[in-house]
């Protein structure tokens, strides 16, 4: 079951989009296959992009941080030299014996590793300093009731921060059906603007929150989930078929021997009052 | 093995409330809820769909 709580309008779009089994099992379906590849990840292991997670977090020596959806645990050891101890919690059991695999090899000793889901965190009200959670949210269902969790665990002062991917409004549309095709537990990327609201309603307050574009690398994309040559083909094509916004937002090329467009990430971080 | 520091932040995904470890030390027990989750290869699955009751 995930989390069946605190419904918004933006989950009921939410609901309204998706289009494949999703849940726990359909993100275990999806990443557990996949797990090494999010080692290696153009994206999910960039240090360039570690390091804005770092920068974003403001991790302080003392803090307990714990990273939801750790995936192979990239952000969790990103933030593991800078803090007292991480806790890395994600559903795929295959992702999180690759976080320790990870975490022997970069010589991590202060992390721990939790399986367990975002909408109903297994730990007490109001333990934690430092919340994160990068690349996950667009998976879950009902992100209200992640965010509810997250805003349970933290500390009066404490900090939750989420990275994650977030096009404008006409780019969303276009690619959800892309998203999907590649990735069939993807449940919808959330505008900055959903962001917000949906944080106010949970009592988190926005201290930043930015749009960060990147020039973006389909084919590295479709290579962390393995997807098929023709499917990737079939894919490409709907990108380049967008018009309107959407074209003018995605502007979607070949070079470099591949197709090239814009994505965007929602960076933001907020308190715990 | 589950260290003590983990242990005290760990709470049932359910009730929220407090678990402690079962007595053959192979699971994370919830006394209220009777819901027992089990430790894999020293990572506790913390799952309200993988517990078993008891």
């Amino acid at each position: 079951m995930l989390c069946l709580s605190r419904l918004t309008d933006v989950d009921e779009r939410a609901r309204g989009h998706r289009s494949a089994p999703g849940g726990a099992a359909g993100i275990r379906a999806t990443f557990g296959p996949a797990a090494a590849n999010y080692s290696r990840s153009f994206f999910h292991a960039d240090p360039a992009r570690l390091d804005e997670v770092v920068e974003l977090a403001r991790p302080e020596r003392a803090d307990l941080a714990l990273d939801v959806a750790t995936g192979t645990g990239n952000t969790a050891l990103a933030l593991a030299p800078h803090v007292a101890h991480v806790i890395g919690l994600d559903l795929t059991p295959a992702m999180l014996a690759e976080c320790r695999r990870n975490a022997q090899r970069v010589g991590a000793a202060n992390v721990s590793w939790v399986q367990g889901d975002a909408c109903q965190l297994p730990f007490a009200s109001g333990v934690i300093d430092l919340y994160t959670v990068r690349a996950a949210p667009h998976h879950f269902s009902e992100l209200g009731g992640a965010l509810s969790e997250a805003a349970r665990v933290l500390k009066r002062g404490g900090h939750a921060c989420f990275i994650d991917c977030s096009p404008p409004e006409a780019a969303r549309d276009h690619l959800h059906q892309i998203e999907i095709g590649r990735d069939p537990s993807h449940v919808l990327s959330r505008t900055l603007a959903e962001w917000t609201h949906l944080l106010a309603e949970v009592g988190l307050q926005v201290e930043s929150a930015q749009r960060r574009e990147l020039d973006w690398d389909f084919e590295g994309w479709m290579a962390n989930l393995a997807i098929e040559p023709d499917r990737v083909e079939a894919l490409a094509s709907k990108l380049e078929a967008a018009k309107g916004q959407a074209a003018r937002e995605l502007r979607p090329q070949r070079r470099d021997g591949g197709l090239r467009h814009a994505y965007w990430h929602a960076l933001i971080r907020t308190v715990k009052p | 093995m589950i260290s003590q520091e983990l242990l005290q932040l760990l709470a049932c995904p359910s009730c929220k409330g407090p678990i402690q470890p079962s007595e053959d030390g192979l699971a994370l027990v919830c006394e209220a809820e009777r819901l027992r989750y089990r430790i894999d290869d020293g990572i506790p699955v913390m799952l309200i769909e993988e517990a078993t009751s008891f």
